[in-house]
This record gives C-alpha cells, sequence and structure tokens, in this order.
C-alpha cells in the first residue's frame, strides 16, 4: 500500500515537472513601449479609426467617430477639420461650410482654404470663395490648380477679361497644356473676342 | 635639503603634467570607452540620435554592446539607421525570445523597413501572450493601416476601443 502511495505521489510529481519547467507567464505587459514614438490614447486611436473609416468611405460610421472625438475634445482643431472633409465627401456641404466657418482662417492650411472655396463655389458664394483663392494664390504663387479654379470661377461670373488674364497667366507658365488652351477659347468664344477664340483652337490642334 | 626640495618640486611639476594631460590622452587611449559613456549619457538624456552616433562608434571599435543590446537597438531604431537596429534586436530576440517590449520594437523596425508581415508575426507573438495589452493592438492598428488592410485595421482599432467591430 505504501508503496503504490509512493508510486502514484512520484507519478504526480513526473507529471508536473514539465508544468514546472516553463518560466511563469508575465502578469502583465512590460511599460513604457510606445509604439511609433507615440502614446497610445483612447483619443488618437480613436482619430485614426475615424480617418480610417474615411478612407474606406464608411463616411457615416468616421463622422460619428469625429463626433466621439469632439465631445472629448472640443476644440480638437485636426478633428474638426477632417469631419468638415468627410462631411463634404458624404454630400452634407452645409455641415462642412458650418464646421470650417467656425474655424479662424489663420488655423486652416491651404489645403483646407481650398476646400471652403469648393464649398463656397459649391454653393455659388463666389465673393467669399474668390478672397479665399485669392489668397490662396498669393500664398502660393506657383500653384496653377488654384489659379485655374479662380479663372474658372470668374468665367462663370462673366467676369471675362480678368478670367482671360489668368489663363493667359496659366499659358505663360505651361504653354503646351493643350486643355487650358482650349478653355481660353471657350472664354474667348462667351467674351465675343471669335476670331482670337478661333486662333487658340487652331493652336490647340497643332496647326 | 636643496636637491630633496628640488627633486620634490620635480615630482609635483611631473604629478600635474600628468593629471592635466589625463583628460586629453585618455580619449585617445580607450577611444571606445569614451563613446560607450557619451552613448549612455545621451541616451539618459533622451538624445537616442546621439547615442546611436556613439554606439555605433564604440562597436566599431570593438566594445563588447551585448550588456546593453536593448538601448542600442532602441537607439538605432530612433536614428532610423534600421540596418544597423535590426542585427540588434535579432541578437536581443534570441537572448530573450520572452522580450515583449523588444518584440514590438521589432515590429516596429520590420515595419518601417516595409515588411509589415513579418511585422505582424511580432506583433502576434505579443498578444498571444496579452490579448488585450493596448500597445500591441494599437501597433497591430497601424501596422495594418501602412500595409493598406484597411478594414482589419478598423476592426482591430475597434477591439482597442473596446467597441464592436
Amino acid at each position: 500500500m505504501t508503496r503504490h502511495a509512493l508510486a502514484l505521489l512520484a507519478l504526480l510529481l513526473l507529471l508536473s515537472l514539465p508544468a514546472a519547467a516553463q518560466p511563469p507567464a508575465p502578469a502583465e505587459p512590460p511599460p513604457g513601449v510606445t509604439p511609433f514614438g507615440e502614446a497610445v490614447s483612447d483619443l488618437q486611436a480613436r482619430l485614426e479609426l475615424a480617418r480610417l473609416l474615411s478612407y474606406a468611405q464608411r463616411y457615416p460610421e468616421s463622422v460619428q467617430q469625429y463626433r466621439k472625438v469632439l465631445e472629448a475634445a472640443p476644440e480638437h482643431l485636426q478633428a474638426r477639420l477632417e469631419l468638415a472633409r468627410v462631411l463634404f465627401w458624404s454630400g452634407d456641404a452645409a455641415g462642412s461650410v458650418a464646421i470650417l466657418e467656425r474655424i479662424p482662417e489663420k488655423d486652416l492650411s491651404p489645403e483646407d482654404r481650398l476646400t471652403l472655396a469648393e464649398l463656397y463655389v459649391a454653393r455659388k458664394d463666389y465673393p467669399r470663395a474668390e478672397k479665399l483663392l485669392r489668397a490662396a494664390l498669393q500664398e502660393r504663387p506657383g500653384d496653377d490648380a488654384v489659379r485655374f479654379k479662380l479663372a474658372e470661377m470668374l468665367s462663370w461670373q462673366k467676369r471675362y477679361p480678368e478670367s482671360l488674364a489668368l489663363f493667359r497667366e496659366l499659358l505663360s507658365r505651361r504653354p503646351e497644356d493643350v486643355q487650358v488652351r482650349r478653355r481660353l477659347a471657350l472664354i474667348l468664344a462667351a467674351s465675343g473676342d471669335k476670331d482670337a477664340a478661333i486662333r487658340e483652337l487652331r493652336r490647340s490642334l497643332g496647326e | 635639503m636643496r636637491d630633496s626640495m628640488r627633486q620634490t618640486l620635480a615630482y609635483a611639476a611631473l604629478s600635474l603634467a600628468v593629471v592635466l594631460a589625463m583628460p586629453a590622452l585618455y580619449p585617445q587611449v580607450r577611444p571606445q570607452w569614451v563613446a560607450f559613456r557619451g552613448a549612455e549619457r545621451g541616451f539618459a538624456a533622451g538624445d537616442l540620435v546621439g547615442a546611436a552616433r556613439l554606439y555605433a562608434r564604440a562597436g566599431a571599435s570593438g566594445f563588447d554592446l551585448s550588456p546593453v543590446l536593448s538601448r542600442v537597438g532602441e537607439s538605432y531604431l530612433a536614428a532610423g539607421v534600421l540596418d544597423q537596429a535590426l542585427p540588434v534586436f535579432v541578437a536581443l530576440l534570441e537572448r530573450e525570445p520572452g522580450n515583449l517590449a523588444a518584440r514590438l520594437k521589432m515590429a516596429e523596425l520590420l515595419s518601417r523597413d516595409g515588411r509589415h508581415g513579418q511585422a505582424l508575426d511580432q506583433v502576434d507573438q505579443a498578444l498571444a501572450v496579452f490579448p488585450a495589452w493596448r500597445t500591441a493592438l494599437y501597433m497591430r492598428a497601424r501596422i495594418l493601416t501602412f500595409a493598406g488592410r484597411f478594414e482589419e485595421a478598423i476592426a482591430t482599432y475597434q477591439t482597442l476601443l473596446g467597441e464592436q467591430p
């Protein structure tokens, strides 16, 4: 009987050996690891989630996450700007403008100002759009996309001389740009200068 | 008496010269130690880029950096010298496979090098030990984002934030 008990004890000891040989599992993860040099905060994680949802074009969920970020940090400038953009992409122009207009102009990046200008154009609020586009052009005189946008907008308002001046400026910078030349031709035609329009169209066709 | 005084003065002058010359001579005699101590000071002060340069100098002159591999690796990583950081983390993880902080650093390194799949393997090893480790979950989400796997990244962020994916 004693021999059996000893044998059982020995067997139990043997069975427990592999478990005893395992190093004890750590109780908690090591502190102080900051992935990519950034501390993990809910706010930051949520902001990145909101951004990702917008990349995946899941706009309503993205908007919801941005709103949660802004509930926690109402003055979070980046979140407000990004929310405005997502609202714009999702078709809520009015919501986007409402957010952007509450942000001081000095805090808007050139891209944000352009977004706001586009929103104003979409609402046919041309004076405000023009102010922003001219400011953007003054800031970045080499930005032909802004120059083109401004020239187009002026032509819609039938302010042909100003529009033509900008298109000519554009062409002097990019003489080979056929599309800009054709656009210039159209505006020349609209302004009544048909001969010049024909001349420009011919040039755009390489004649 | 005069001789003895002259001798004492000569010894004193010699000792003074040795003391004064020591700071200038020491870096010539033990450059690797000077570099190592500078690196350690830089690391402690948070100047990881400067520390990386000095660790590299110490290592190049034959100094044994194995006791401080994690600091060396972290400094190289901060300095962006990924090719130098990689062997350091490989050696560190061979020696300490359970060092999860080093594993996450390795994951960061691999991800920054564009090897997202291998980076995720490292993070997943850490998450196998601590499934709810926020740092590892955050890193997983970032790496999935860098890899363009947005839907998986979104699900990971949602897990991290305690929301239903």
